[in-house]
């Protein structure tokens, strides 16, 4: 999937950077790497540029800039529906983060159903269940 | 001892350089270019620092001029400090431009700017970032004037112990044998040289050819191909990778966020600002009052500046002195006449219309600086790319080509918003076609003149004719002439903040001082030109048609007939060039009256007059800007000749096709 | 408690609304003191009042609504004629804004203070820039005036004068709104 397919609201994951030259070079010092979330989050009233939130900061991008950008959709576990039966995909935090995270069983490649949503949300993991508040919940990542 | 600012966009780079500098700064362009250089002197315990402010760039590639500028000044002109200044409400982003200097020298002290509003954010360990980093970290609030001191302080005292990020272990070694084979060609720095060498940069690769490492290149290139084919992924993404994960790693070990997923204010506003219904009126409605508040607000101090100068005539005949006419008459007491009227109605009359231009360009700075300070001209940027695209510029470029109908030098001045340099030119070459307030004034009076009854159709023909040329030629300049390689359009939304009043009193400063310096002495100098051209041969009528002016109007009135110019419209013409309000001085004075006036020219003529007024060479004013702004005599050029193709051109269709039609004759 | 200060935000929003509604149109069309039609447009300061469910005091609601439309025929009679498209044109955003502001209030979205922010911070805008231009204008009047005998400057009142001072008051209850919102989250 192309990041210009992503709609305003949703989250990906960055797969590959393409484009050549300048356009190349001037997404990886914004910050777009292969690895990173993105997020589409407004679209231009004439539909064309595009503003994207990545690291923390707002990015605006042209369609033809966004092309250049593989993706992978994913969901920050805070919007999943109870019921669902989720894989992480990534975890934005420190070591203290992942550390803590992990100690629940929550780490990615792992697979977590969600028992009630945010906020606080109650997930099952494959350790037992265990409250998630919404500062956890937005920067868990899953497919 | 020299200081180096560095740091992104938008960082508060410029106020911090303000507060470490205070009066003492130059404003310059670096070599070249039209980039703009700022330097300045700090004290710190009897010592003079020198200070000088990078540009902004996010990265150090080779890629853009601002980041060729700042690595090279960098790199040959060996700062002993580097203060990278880094907005810690987005931290993770800027400290990847940390990581890159970390590459390039050791002895960095970081700002922590904005250190308030981050506070919002996250709780941020500055003691354990120094720690990690081994470099001062001072949060400063540059706004409050808070840190500066502090800054200083680290920059010349503090210790730096700096502890370079390492890349993984299969790269770290292709470095490390890299820098080994540099060794012999006496390069300092030989880590950034083997890092960059790796990365394939092309500036970096061109000067190490120079110096005849080809072998060196060779085996980078043979690492480099290793390395894509380990990581399965080019180099140039690997590379950014590396030094991302190392800043990413960096911010969450200092930074912890709080109040995550919360809606700030800058999400409201940008929420309507950007609304898919009110987006553009708003735009239309802030354009609308900057620019009222720009020409309302000058008018008085136009006027007070011109009548003090220039003196007035009074309704009853009778005329107030100004100091033109009053130093005139001083200087009659010693020196001959010529001269003293060539001193006084020739330069200082020329000085006077610099004086009355500066109110109009220190509101305009004033109101851009807060539309770029708040945050507002991103979002313009963003609203409008898609149309502006089409002529090849990006979204900023409508700011100043909407100025342009107020004036155009401030609207050329403004183009140093736009960080292209084609699309700089591109705007430059685009705006004198622009009709500004001067020739809109003249339009308005001599459409109530000749066409009375549909003087608003006139008018809006006129506009319409500049606005679709503009359109239209930008449209083919960015096919042909300032054809390039398209600039990337990543641009960063900062959020929205509220402007500060000493900000915005510096940069109108900053800027409307160059124009005051460098124009001026340009338009004084044309404007004595003018005044020796009206006035010789010697003994003639100021501006008759025994002038040279009137010689030369004479000379072109076969010309001038076939696009139904008079001589007098062709004398008009030529002093509209000093200012094109001027126009409408010369026709009272060639006429006498209205009617008379009103009788010299058929209504065709007379919109053909208007199309060549529109179009036709920019006054001195604008002119002197443009070379200010490019430091292109060759550019000015191009735009008199395309003025004059473009006025030569509407005027004779105008001309010929209404006589054929037999219409207005 | 803090909800009292939503609804009187509401109900001032809808009377700047109108209000600004009505000088946008005279601005435009150049025809001052039609009441007949301010009294129509006016009208639409009840709206919220009616569609409004929500409302804890709907009896205060509806008397102050009625009190504000009276003000506003009364502040309406004595401003001059001025024919101003663009200025007409922004009075109507602001308007616009400000009556989105309060269609998604009632249904109790929050974007309904986003668009509240920004008109309101236009109107000001306006407001403060029209107070600018006025001093200006005097000031270049009595410029204009050395060495002739002139009459002192007569004002022509225009209704962005009126709406600014409004306005200030606007962001009384926009203060304790937006802690309410806060709080709300």
């Amino acid at each position: 999937m192309k990041l210009s397919e992503l709609n305003p609201g949703e989250t990906a994951l960055v797969i590959h950077v393409g484009g050549n030259g300048a356009v190349h070079r001037r997404l990886l010092s914004m910050g777009i790497l292969p690895g990173t979330v993105i997020r589409s989050v407004r679209v231009s009233p004439l539909g064309d540029p595009v503003i994207y939130e990545i690291r923390g900061s707002f990015i605006s991008l042209r369609r033809n800039e966004a092309e250049e950008v593989e993706i992978e959709k994913i969901v920050p576990l805070h919007l999943v529906p109870p019921g669902t039966v989720v894989k992480v995909v990534l975890i934005d935090g420190g070591m203290g983060f992942i550390q803590n995270l992990s100690k629940m069983g929550i780490s990615p490649g792992k697979v977590v159903e969600v028992l009630r949503p945010c906020c606080p949300m109650l997930v099952r993991t494959p350790t037992g269940s265990f409250p998630i508040g919404k500062g956890m919940a937005y920067r868990i990542y899953v497919r | 001892m020299l200081i180096a600012l560095a740091g992104n966009p938008n960082t508060g780079k410029t106020t911090i350089f303000n507060a470490l500098t205070g009066s003492h700064q130059h404003v310059g362009n670096w070599p070249g270019v039209t980039v703009e250089k700022k330097e300045g002197f700090a004290e710190y315990k009897g010592e003079r620092i020198r200070i000088v402010d990078l540009p902004g760039t996010y990265s150090l590639t080779a890629y853009s001029l601002e980041e060729l500028i700042a690595r090279n000044f960098i790199l040959e002109e060996k700062p002993d400090v580097v203060i990278d200044i880094i907005d810690s409400t987005n931290l993770e982003r800027n400290l990847y431009l940390l990581t890159e200097l970390m590459e390039l020298t050791d002895k960095i002290v970081v700002a922590l700017n904005m250190f308030d509003e981050a506070r919002k954010k996250y709780r941020i360990d500055v003691e354990k970032m120094r720690r990690i980093l081994g470099i001062p970290v001072v949060p400063t609030i540059a706004i409050k004037g808070q840190g500066i001191k502090e800054l200083l302080r680290e920059a010349v005292e503090g210790k730096f112990n700096l502890k370079k990020p390492e890349y993984p272990r299969d790269v770290e070694d292709r470095i490390k044998r890299i820098e080994e084979m540099l060794k012999d060609h006496h390069l300092e720095n030989e880590r950034w040289y083997a890092i960059k060498l790796l990365e394939n940069d092309g500036d970096v690769v061109k000067k190490l050819q120079g110096i005849g490492a080809r072998d060196v290149i060779h085996a980078a290139e043979h690492f480099r191909h290793e390395l894509e084919d380990i990581y399965g992924d080019d180099i140039e993404t690997l590379m950014a990778s590396f030094r991302y994960s190392f800043s990413h790693g960096l911010f969450h070990e200092v930074a912890e966020p709080i109040n995550v997923g919360g809606v700030t204010i800058t999400d409201m506003i940008d929420h309507v600002v950007a609304h898919k219904i009110f987006g553009i009126p708003i735009f239309l409605v802030v354009m609308y009052l900057s620019f009222n508040f720009v020409f309302q607000v000058a008018a008085p101090f136009q006027d007070a500046i011109d009548l003090i100068f220039n003196g007035k005539d009074l309704s009853n005949g009778a005329h107030i002195a100004g100091l033109i006419d009053l130093s005139y008459s001083w200087m009659a007491g010693f020196l001959p006449d010529w001269l003293s009227s060539f001193i006084n109605y020739g330069m200082l009359r020329g000085l006077a219309a610099v004086l009355t231009f500066t109110p109009i360009i220190m509101l305009l700075f004033i109101i851009l600086s807060i539309l770029e300070d708040s945050g507002y001209l991103a979002r313009v940027a963003f609203l409008l790319d898609r149309i502006m695209r089409k002529m090849g510029l990006e979204g900023r470029g409508v700011i100043s080509l909407m100025l342009g109908l107020g004036c155009n030098v401030p609207a050329i001045m403004s183009t140093r918003a736009l960080r292209n340099e084609r699309e700089r030119k591109l705007s430059i070459a685009l705006n004198p076609l622009i009709p500004c307030g001067a020739r809109i004034q003249v339009f308005a009076f001599l459409t109530s003149l000749f066409f009375a009854k549909n003087q608003a159709v006139v008018l809006w023909s006129l506009l319409l004719i500049s606005f679709a040329v503009v359109g239209i030629l930008g449209y083919i300049y960015s096919k042909t002439i300032f054809r390039g390689e398209v600039e990337p359009f990543v641009m960063e939304l900062p959020p929205y903040r509220l402007p500060t009043f000493k900000g915005i009193m510096i940069h109108m400063w900053e800027k409307s001082e160059g124009f005051l310096r460098k124009a001026g002495t340009i338009i004084i100098g044309a404007a004595g030109i003018i005044w020796l051209l009206a006035a010789l041969p010697w003994g003639v009528e100021y501006g008759s048609e025994a002038s040279y002016i009137g010689q030369i109007a004479q000379f072109l009135g076969p010309a001038g007939h076939l696009f139904g110019l008079t001589p007098e419209a062709i004398i008009a013409l030529f002093f509209g060039f000093f200012a094109k309000e001027v126009v409408i001085d010369s026709f009272t004075v060639l006429f006498g009256s209205k009617q008379a006036l009103l009788a010299s020219m058929t209504q065709l003529q007379a919109y053909s007059f208007l199309l060549f007024l529109l179009f036709y060479t920019p006054c001195v004013a604008t002119l002197a800007t443009i070379y200010q702004e490019t430091r292109s005599r060759k550019f000015v050029f191009f735009v008199v000749i395309e003025g004059l193709a473009l006025a030569v051109l509407f005027s004779f269709l105008a001309y010929n096709i209404g006589l054929l039609l037999g219409v207005g004759g | 408690m803090k909800r009292i200060y939503l609804e009187i935000s509401v109900i001032y929003a809808a009377f700047l609304a109108s209000l600004s509604l009505y000088y946008g149109i005279m601005e435009i069309l150049n025809s001052f003191g039609h009441l007949p039609y301010l009294f129509l447009l006016t009208l639409l300061t009840l709206f919220p009042g009616v569609f409004w469910k929500n409302f804890e005091k709907k009896g205060y609601v509806m008397v102050a609504l009625i009190l504000l439309t009276l003000a506003a025929l009364l502040l309406s009679l004595h401003f001059s004629g001025t024919k101003d498209i663009m200025g007409g044109f922004s009075l109507i955003l602001v308007s616009s804004l400000l009556f989105y502001s309060l269609h998604d209030t009632l249904r109790e979205l929050y974007s309904g203070l986003s668009f509240y922010i920004v008109g309101l911070f236009l109107l000001l805008a306006i407001g403060v820039l029209q107070l600018l231009i006025l001093a200006a204008e005097i000031l270049d009047y009595y410029i204009l005036c050395i060495g002739e005998s002139c009459t002192p400057y007569s004002f022509s009142l225009r209704p962005e004068y009126l709406l600014f001072f409004l306005g200030l008051f606007a962001l009384y209850p926009f203060f304790h709104r937006w802690e309410f919102r806060r709080k709300e989250r």
